[in-house]
């Protein structure tokens, strides 16, 4: 009798928590890791290597505009909730509706978060990290422009 | 001796079952719901509210949209008035102060906008730079 009882206790909290996970999984969709992401830069910046692009068989690992950062490994964070974006280079890129017409640009990085994220979670590691800070133009290009170092903490330490 | 040993087995189980269920419970509310971990998103909610009445209509968004970046606050301002709230000053490029106003969307024909979207207008030094939508 008490075999049953913890028996059912079990596959009781087992099926909420099945169900549960189930629901949280129709609730956030996962998101298509395919999609190539392209940001056309401002046409005096738009160098013709850039981070993530080979030259006679090396990899470019920093560019224009790149601020390197040693990471020893460690991982990256949202600086704030967003949304994270592959390009066909590699990088990442975070934007987020609390900041409008900016984007930040994560290169050189693996275990790379792709689609919504939430402020202070993990969105990348690695060795040595290429940040840039693009904004967007009345033409619809992006500029890299000199970042303040506050949100470059935010994005370092959680 | 034994019942008492089979008794600490059952309670343990139980014990167990009763804490997995919880914290599935906690996982599936969302994190925000719970005021005291959505605490740390302080710095990008509303640090003052200025018109609580205030709703954007369709025709100010669609309005907002031929603002060209650049354009001066106040030529913005002409067009949604006062916003709702301000969030908290913020520095993203050096040495450039930006501000963000939040508007709430007035629920009309053409846009059906969900009661928790709002609108963040960016400027940098007086200027307009863009504004998202902001759906939380």
């Amino acid at each position: 009798m008490a075999m049953s009882g913890i028996g059912s206790w079990c596959a009781r909290a087992g099926l909420c928590l099945f169900s549960i996970l189930l629901l949280k999984g129709c609730a956030q969709p996962s998101t298509d890791k395919t999609t190539r992401f392209e940001v056309n830069l401002a046409k005096n910046q738009n160098w013709q290597l850039q981070p993530g692009d080979a030259i006679a068989g090396y990899s470019i690992s920093g560019g224009l505009g790149d601020i390197s950062i040693v990471l020893k490994g460690n991982s990256i964070y949202a600086p704030y909730d967003g949304e994270t974006h592959l390009d066909k280079r590699g990088c990442l890129y975070f934007e987020t509706p609390d900041i409008p017409a900016y984007l930040f640009r994560f290169c050189g990085l693996h275990a790379h978060k792709i689609g919504k994220v939430s402020a202070k979670q993990a969105i990348a590691k690695g060795e040595i990290l290429q940040f840039a800070a693009l904004r967007r133009q009345a033409d619809g290009t992006w500029a890299i422009v000199e970042p303040d170092k506050t949100l470059i903490e935010r994005t370092l330490k959680p | 001796m034994m019942q008492n040993i089979n008794f600490r087995t059952v309670d343990l189980k139980k014990l167990l079952a009763i804490g997995v269920s919880l914290i599935a419970v906690l996982y599936f509310l969302d994190w925000r719901i719970l005021p005291s971990l959505g605490a740390k998103h302080a710095d990008t909610q509303c640090q003052k509210v200025l018109k609580s009445n205030a709703k954007l209509k369709s025709e100010q968004v669609l309005k907002l949209l031929t603002v060209q970046q650049g354009d001066s606050k106040s030529k913005v301002r002409s067009i949604v008035k006062e916003p709702y709230c301000k969030l908290a000053n913020t520095t993203v490029r050096s040495g450039v102060a930006s501000e963000r106003e939040v508007y709430l969307l007035d629920q009309d024909a053409v846009f059906e906008a969900d009661a928790n979207t709002k609108l963040v207008v960016m400027y940098e030094e007086d200027g307009y730079v863009g504004y998202r939508f902001l759906v939380r």
